[in-house]
């Protein structure tokens, strides 16, 4: 957490491989990825990393149920029929079993960042990073989100890497890192 | 099914607008080769049945030295021997000078071309005789049938008497009063609008070329055995110095300058695909442009830049199929059209339009390469868009 321009999400950008560091290295699961190429930075993203972003950024011309498959279609896992099994399934967890086959724009703010949720964790990643998730939520919405996400990361066991400049709605966490001007200021366990 | 199959259709057609632009410029592309091709080729294609019926007969036979003498009858009969020939007819050319005089004026038309013909075979052999629009046809001697253009020089009409100067083989001037019976006019003026035509009896009495014939036309059943035709006659008459051309050598001197605009027309038509091509890429450009986040989005997932580059290169390819489909569909609705109809352009030539199914299917496939094609720069460019700043730029 931090404040505005701390370069919490610009870190984020970093470690989810979507930006390039500018000095040191990036090691994620033992691979330094830092000299990798476009390509292998891709394979890293669509298999060990699950992104929520603040906007949602879901595909607007896909269903809900697509925009879910996605990731899943990207790493080709199983028969097209099992991988919309798998992200209703997963659609359900995170409550909009009944809007799978709706266009993703036709849903709410926070349905809309529900499903980016539900996009994030159905190939079940080894890190899920969240950018100011709840950011364009209101309060019951970010407070559904939140613990959405809390349930989800004890119950599949990933790490959930969260950028907020409002610590105090995520409650209890297992680290929080404080940023300041691009530094860490602290780390509290 | 592959997601690169899936998002290339998605984002497609969620853009309807530029879906069907794109598709309606590669038709509009094939359509204008088509439409040219029938068009030109009918024109073409007409000129020859005219040559065909009205000049040549599907087999000329002609000699290398001089006229034919009496041999013209033996090549008639030899012809006839095949079950697939029609007729066969002498002809006879020559050059005169005309005159009219219709009260105290003197009408005058010289160095008009004559044709003599044998007014019993020719009708077997040649459509002729369908030309004359006023009166008849040359019957027996001492009449003549003037093509439109003369007959206004000269001022006549059916019944007038013409006077003929013609020069003989001997180099003298030979003379003869023959009376009009009929006025020949054709589309196109591809029979003898220009010329008179007169019994070859009469044009070798008045020239004194007797026996002579310069042009044997042979009419046949089926035009597929022309060269079987010819080849017989270059065979059997080997020593006789035949000319022995098909129709479409006897017209190729006719035809070459209409086949030459054909092939520039043609031309025409595949720049018009190309740059139906170039629209493509415009469009392109902008359907990269307003997917630059959705594009940003499929890399933050893991999206490869082949993926990408893959995406929207099977856009290009869809654009393309479509349009290839849907531009032999019309174009075969509008060629067999044109074929059951007898086209022409006002009153002149009839066309002889034929729906060619192979180059209608072939000028459409060729939209695919070119929407692919097209799509290559386009799907370069979104291929290198880096995820964070397609996402934060859209």
């Amino acid at each position: 957490m931090g404040q505005s321009g701390s370069g919490k999400s610009t870190l984020l950008h970093i470690i989810g491989l979507l930006d390039k560091p500018t000095a040191g290295r990036i090691v994620i699961d033992g691979i330094d990825a830092t000299s990798l190429s476009d390509a292998d930075r891709s394979i890293v993203r669509r298999h060990k990393i699950g992104f929520i972003f603040q906007a949602y950024n879901l595909l607007s011309d896909l269903t809900v149920v697509e925009n879910v498959m996605l990731p899943l279609m990207m790493t080709n896992k199983g028969a097209s029929s099992a991988m919309r099994r798998e992200a209703e399934r997963v659609l359900g967890k995170v409550g909009l079993a009944r809007q799978v086959d709706k266009q993703s724009n036709q849903l709410s703010g926070g349905q809309m960042q529900r499903v980016a949720v539900a996009r994030a964790l159905v190939s079940r990643p080894a890190l899920v990073l969240g950018d100011e998730p709840t950011g364009n939520l209101d309060s019951k919405s970010s407070q559904d989100v939140i613990t959405l996400m809390k349930e989800l990361n004890k119950e599949l066991n990933q790490t959930f890497v969260i950028v907020t400049h409002a610590r105090e709605s995520f409650g209890r966490v297992d680290r929080t890192i404080v940023l300041r001007d691009g530094r860490i200021e602290k780390i509290v366990e | 099914m592959d997601f690169r199959v899936i998002l290339a259709t998605r984002l497609l057609l969620k853009r309807k607008g530029n879906f069907i632009a794109s598709i309606t410029a590669l038709v509009i592309g094939i359509m204008v080769i088509l439409f040219n091709s029938l068009i030109f080729n009918g024109v073409a294609l007409g000129i020859l049945r005219d040559l065909g019926d009205y000049r040549f007969g599907n087999v000329l036979v002609t000699k290398n030295d001089g006229n034919f003498k009496n041999e013209a009858t033996q090549i008639m009969r030899y012809a006839q021997t095949f079950p697939y020939v029609d007729g066969a007819a002498p002809r006879l050319s020559s050059i005169a000078w005309m005159n009219s005089t219709e009260g105290n004026t003197r009408n005058e038309a010289d160095k008009v071309p004559v044709v003599g013909v044998d007014p019993l075979r020719d009708p077997t052999t040649s459509r002729l005789f369908e030309t004359v629009t006023e009166g008849s046809f040359v019957d027996s001697r001492g009449e003549i049938v003037l093509g439109r253009n003369v007959a206004d020089d000269l001022k006549a009409k059916v019944g007038t008497r013409l006077d003929l100067r013609m020069v003989t083989a001997g180099g003298e001037d030979a003379e003869k009063r023959l009376i009009v019976v009929g006025i020949s006019s054709s589309p196109g003026g591809l029979a003898f609008d220009d010329s008179a035509i007169m019994t070859i009896e009469d044009l070798r009495e008045i020239t004194g070329r007797h026996g002579e014939t310069d042009q044997v036309l042979i009419k046949l059943a089926d035009a597929s055995f022309q060269e079987d035709l010819k080849a017989r006659l270059a065979e059997d008459y080997r020593k006789e110095n035949l000319k022995v051309e098909t129709l479409e050598e006897a017209g190729e001197e006719t035809l070459s300058g209409i086949r030459s605009g054909i092939a520039f027309i043609n031309l025409v038509g595949y720049f018009g695909l190309l740059s139906a091509s170039f629209a493509i890429v415009t469009i392109m450009m902008l359907m990269v442009s307003s997917k630059t986040r959705d594009i940003g989005i499929i890399k933050s997932l893991g999206g490869k830049s082949t993926d990408i580059l893959v995406i929207f290169i099977l856009q290009g390819l869809i654009i393309g199929s479509i349009a290839a489909a849907s531009g032999f569909v019309v174009g075969s609705a509008v060629g067999i059209y044109f074929q059951s109809i007898e086209f022409s352009f006002g009153p002149g030539l009839v066309l002889e339009v034929v729906y060619d199914p192979l180059f209608t299917l072939t000028s459409s496939l060729s939209a695919i390469p070119l929407g692919t094609a097209a799509a290559v720069y386009p799907a370069y460019r979104a291929s290198r868009l880096e995820p964070m700043g397609a996402i934060g730029r859209a």
